[in-house]
């Protein structure tokens, strides 16, 4: 019966090649900017092979310090996170660093730009770099503030013209570093892992930044297992509420939500109350829900009528099949059967265009080393919004099809 | 077999109401073959249409081996439509992309059987008929005859007791419409099939066993 | 006949409500892009109020945060010799401070509550005397912070002039004092501080510093001294340097050493102001044009979409078309009728997508978006309102030839 379905759905493509290129080209186009967005979401929240423990660790991103009168947010200070994110409970290890920045180095009148970020020993324990050379920097490294770099495979050609790098020495922001290590690209949205040169947070130019509260710097903590991940969030609050305030006169609390890199991410969906530590995921997720649902309207309606009139033109074929004996449930199976195939069909378009989009979209240089891959976790998503897709745009039209007369249908599908 | 009683039907629309069958009482009773005369657009269509269960009256009860169907949901319609009804069209209605032998398949698509039984079933019904030389043809690749042969060899392959013809000559150049005759009267005679038929041909009507005759939606007697 | 024309569409409401909707919700879609494109255009032929060319910024990262009195007064005094010292370079054609500039990524904004308690919002910045000239800004009235500031006892300020319009309406805002009202949801002030009195010193024309396809907005400068009597005063984040014609882009680094001479514990970062301005326009364009190609697949989709349904309702129709041809309606009369259903079922469309759209002003919105002129408003209707109609009556053109090219004997036998 199915095979039947099959067959005679492929022949029915085949037949009416106009309103299949028209339903071909909306499906593919849908699923091809939905997995295309999906992949980018991957990329930049999912595990990724720098980062496989991602989902029992957290992150403090912002810090935001308010008084009746001010509000300041910003990254949080070194100070803040040293002296009251350590030795929290559940914690199996932590990582402070600063956010990468900018600097500046010229080789023969050549100027090259390179993302720095200074961070602790720890930040390789919990990340997993890939190193093509050398090691990282110790604990030891770090604390006698020695002035060694671990750099990417790009700073490697642009320094070094992809020569073996350890054990050489580069200049930066004024700083001449001795390279020890050389790791992979790392992408850019991977926010926390990447920069291009990494160096020991003990070789900043001065010791201001041990007395901030408020700066940026960044925590990352693996937690000993999912479980224990509220936990610390809580008792990184309550361990927030005994901090010093910097400016009693205009500020009184910081709050700095310890929490995870989606978590982090949704507190940029602005918000009445700046200083509301709950989680804002719930309204992310819904504003991505909605703004998904606008964007698929169109092409839903678009492929509802379509699919409307793919119907009234087989009507005869569906009076005939009615006067035989054949029951409107299953009628609106074979239809449903028909539109899925349609969609998968789409889908499958839909991706391997998505797959050429982004491999476009990794060699535009957009965003920096990201190379997007469509892993089974996205094709997953893209094949599951597929059938969705398929079954939300061919409910109605068959819902009509079940209600038409078998008369009005040999008739050629006038439905009054 | 089958009772028409008080049968009424009216298409209404937003500002016109069309009484298209009124009053109209008809006994069939099993192994007749019957047909229905009159002028275009006095409602013979109408009428084999309510009784093959394709529409419903406005008023009236139809009764098939005698239940009344009104309060029949689609599902039970549908399994009386398959089983106890065949029905032949004045255009044929074959789906131009299944093959002969596909077409004719389609009640069985709706029993529980084997591919191997329909199939079966399928080269039984079109041996009847004349054509299984021409089973993996399309309907596109068929005279006029041929197909409708072919539609008659769909309406029989579920042995239904009631066969129901619309036009099934009309479209027919005569030799073809006399072989079309031909094989309704032996399906009648050997099988003992109940046949209505609807036709304008008297010369055809001639050669049913009685004809009911309709003028502007109303028996004439 | 128009009447009959109705009935007809009227009976086939239920298949031209989805129509409807789809051509609606693809007004709002093409609006969407409409709006923002007329707005950036047009935003583009707005003065802009400086000149960039051969500029460099110079964003200075002092590692260690200067509140502390004695730290600020250490690093103003590194200020003025880093100036000194970049001025005297003979690629140099003048220096100066401000806190922001022109097509940076950090903004400063403030508002002021007026007398009668309007809120009047506006970009602020903070300069040294030498940022007018370096950065070309012509004054319209009034002067250009100076010397004669440096015993002024009130806080000299420049405005441009949708700032001033917007303060002081047709008066001569040169002169004007900026009256604040306090208010009475706030907390009462210190008494300790001492209020601050505004003065307008001068007028520019305009200063849109996010660049040309930002909309306009008020702006208020403030005067930023290095050699002043307060100890508290600010302290520049950016210096500007402009560079004599013909400077290699490879000065950079004999810049970036000169300034490491003077202040080694300081990081430096140099762009010239046209790769800012390059990068600035591209936030403005790249989501346009990711969002436009978007909708433009919607619209090609929708098209097509049209093209099929209104093809198959022509066919299903063409025996109904045949008729009445047979019966002598004209060739043109048929075409008109595919055309007249496509034209009101655009319209009803239309209507619901323009008077929802309308509401748009009255809503609360982002500052940005409600800087959109009603000039603005009205031409991107009006676009969108015309590209669907061209889109819909594309899509019912071609279907209904089709309609008109087969035969009346041979519509009647369609089957």
């Amino acid at each position: 019966m199915l095979s039947h379905y099959l067959v005679l759905a492929v022949k029915v493509l085949l037949r009416r090649k106009f309103f299949t290129f028209i339903s071909l080209f909306g499906i593919s186009f849908t699923l091809l900017v939905l997995t295309v967005v999906t992949s980018l979401f991957d990329h930049a929240f999912g595990p990724g092979s720098i980062e496989p423990r991602q989902g029992r660790t957290l992150y403090i991103e912002r810090a935001v310090m308010y008084g009746p009168r001010a509000t300041w947010s910003s990254s949080a200070g070194f100070k803040l996170l040293d002296q009251y994110a350590r030795n929290l409970p559940g914690v199996e290890r932590l990582s402070i660093y600063e956010g990468e920045r900018t600097v500046h180095s010229y080789i023969h009148g050549r100027k090259i730009s390179s993302a720095l970020k200074r961070t602790d020993a720890e930040f390789w324990r919990i990340l997993e770099f890939n190193f093509l050379e050398g090691r990282a920097y110790s604990t030891e490294d770090v604390a006698d503030a020695r002035l060694v770099a671990v750099i990417n495979a790009t700073t490697r050609q642009r320094f070094f013209d992809g020569h073996p790098a350890v054990g050489q020495t580069l200049e930066a922001d004024g700083q001449r570093f001795r390279v020890i290590g050389v790791v992979e690209d790392v992408s850019e949205l991977r926010t926390d892992p990447y920069a291009e040169i990494w160096v020991p947070y003990t070789t900043s130019k001065t010791d201001a930044y041990k007395a901030e509260m408020m700066g940026g710097w960044h925590a990352m903590a693996l937690a000993k297992d999912r479980a224990a991940m509220p936990a610390i969030h809580e008792e990184f609050n309550s361990q927030l509420l005994r901090v010093e305030i910097p400016d009693p006169k205009h500020y009184e609390a910081i709050v700095a939500p310890f929490e995870t890199k989606f978590e982090s991410f949704a507190r940029f969906v602005p918000t009445a109350d700046r200083k509301d530590p709950e989680s804002q995921v719930w309204k992310l997720v819904g504003l991505l829900a909605g703004l998904g649902l606008l964007f698929v309207l169109i092409p839903t309606v678009n492929l509802v009528n379509i699919n409307i009139s793919r119907i009234m033109e087989r009507a005869s074929e569906i009076g005939v099949r009615k006067a035989f004996g054949a029951p409107a449930r299953t009628l609106v199976g074979q239809f449903l059967v028909e539109n899925v195939l349609l969609t998968l069909v789409g889908g499958v378009i839909g991706f391997v265009l998505s797959i050429l989009v982004l491999r476009a979209l990794g060699r535009s240089g957009l965003f920096s080393y990201a190379q997007f891959s469509i892993n089974p976790r996205v094709f997953a998503y893209g094949m599951a919004l597929a059938v969705l897709f398929g079954l939300i745009s061919g409910v109605y039209p068959a819902w009509r099809m079940s209600r038409l007369k078998p008369v009005d249908a040999l008739k050629g599908g006038v439905s009054r | 077999m089958i009772q028409l009683q008080r049968i009424e039907k009216v298409y209404r629309t937003a500002r016109i109401e069309t009484v298209a069958l009124a009053d109209v009482n008809i006994e069939i009773g099993e192994g007749e073959f019957i047909s229905i005369m009159g002028p275009s657009g006095c409602g013979k269509s109408t009428l084999l249409n309510l009784i093959g269960l394709l529409d419903a009256p406005t008023s009236g009860t139809v009764q098939i081996n005698g239940a009344p169907i009104a309060s029949y949901r689609d599902r039970a319609l549908a399994a009386i439509r398959n089983k106890e009804i065949g029905f032949v069209f004045q255009v044929f209605h074959l789906i131009s992309d299944l093959s002969v032998l596909d077409n004719v398949q389609i009640p069985l698509l709706y029993r529980r059987m084997s591919n191997a039984e329909r199939r079966r079933l399928a080269e039984a019904a079109l041996d009847r008929v004349g054509l299984s030389a021409r089973i993996h043809h399309f309907p596109s690749q068929l005279s006029g005859g041929q197909q409708q042969r072919v539609a008659i060899a769909r309406a029989i392959v579920g042995r239904p007791r009631i066969l129901l013809a619309d036009e099934p000559t009309g479209n027919l150049d005569s030799q073809m419409g006399d072989e079309v005759m031909g094989i309704l009267k032996s399906l009648n005679q050997e099988d003992k099939t109940t046949i209505v038929m609807v036709t304008h041909d008297q010369q055809k009507a001639d050669q049913t066993g009685r004809i009911v005759r309709l003028f502007d939606g109303r028996q004439v007697n | 006949m128009t009447r009959h024309l109705l009935r007809l569409i009227w009976n086939r409401k239920r298949q031209n409500f989805l129509l409807t909707v789809e051509i609606f919700f693809s007004f709002l879609t093409l609006f969407g892009v409409v709006l923002f494109a007329v707005h950036y255009t047009n935003n583009a032929r707005q003065p802009l109020g400086f000149n960039v060319d051969r500029l460099w910024s110079i964003s200075v990262d002092r590692e260690e945060p200067s509140d502390d009195v004695a730290v600020k007064a250490r690093h103003r005094e590194t200020y003025r010799q880093l100036m000194l010292a970049l001025r005297e370079m003979p690629e140099v054609e003048g220096v100066a401070g401000a806190f922001t500039g022109p097509y940076a990524n950090s903004n400063w904004g403030s508002s002021t509550r007026l007398a009668g308690g309007r809120n009047v919002d506006y970009g602020v910045n903070s300069v040294t005397d030498d940022y007018r000239e370096l950065l070309q800004i012509p004054v319209v009235a009034g002067r250009w912070f100076s010397r004669e500031d440096d015993a002024a006892t009130w806080v000299p300020v420049v405005v441009n002039q949708r700032l001033a319009r917007e303060m002081f309406g047709d008066t001569n805002p040169v002169g004007q004092i900026i009256k604040e009202e306090r208010d009475p949801n706030d907390p009462p002030a210190d008494p300790n501080e001492k209020a601050e009195v505004k003065r307008v010193i001068g007028v520019i024309e305009a200063f849109r510093q996010s660049g040309e396809y930002s909309a306009a907005e008020g702006y208020l400068f403030y005067r930023m001294r290095l050699d002043g009597p307060d100890p508290k005063a600010a302290l520049p984040e950016r210096l500007f340097v402009r560079l004599r014609p013909g400077t290699p882009a490879a000065f950079e680094e004999t810049l970036v050493k000169r300034a490491m001479a003077v202040a080694g514990a300081w990081s430096f970062e140099v762009q010239p102001l046209d790769t800012m301005r390059t990068d600035k326009l591209r936030q403005y364009t790249i989501p346009l044009a990711v969002v436009g190609t978007i909708a433009a697949f919607l619209l090609v989709m929708v098209g097509l979409g049209l093209t099929g349904v209104v093809w198959q309702s022509v066919t299903q129709r063409i025996r109904e078309f045949g008729l009445r041809r047979a019966k002598g309606a004209t060739i043109n009369d048929v075409r008109k009728q595919v055309l007249v259903e496509m034209v009101l079922m655009t319209s009803i469309a239309l209507v619901a997508g323009v008077i929802l759209v309308a509401q748009l002003p009255l809503l609360p919105l982002p500052t940005d978006f409600g800087s959109v002129s009603t000039p603005v408003f009205l031409t991107s209707i009006g676009i969108s309102v015309a590209a669907i109609y061209l889109l819909t009556l594309a899509c019912g053109w071609y279907p209904s030839r089709l309609a008109t090219r087969i035969q009346p004997a041979e519509a009647l036998h369609y089957e």
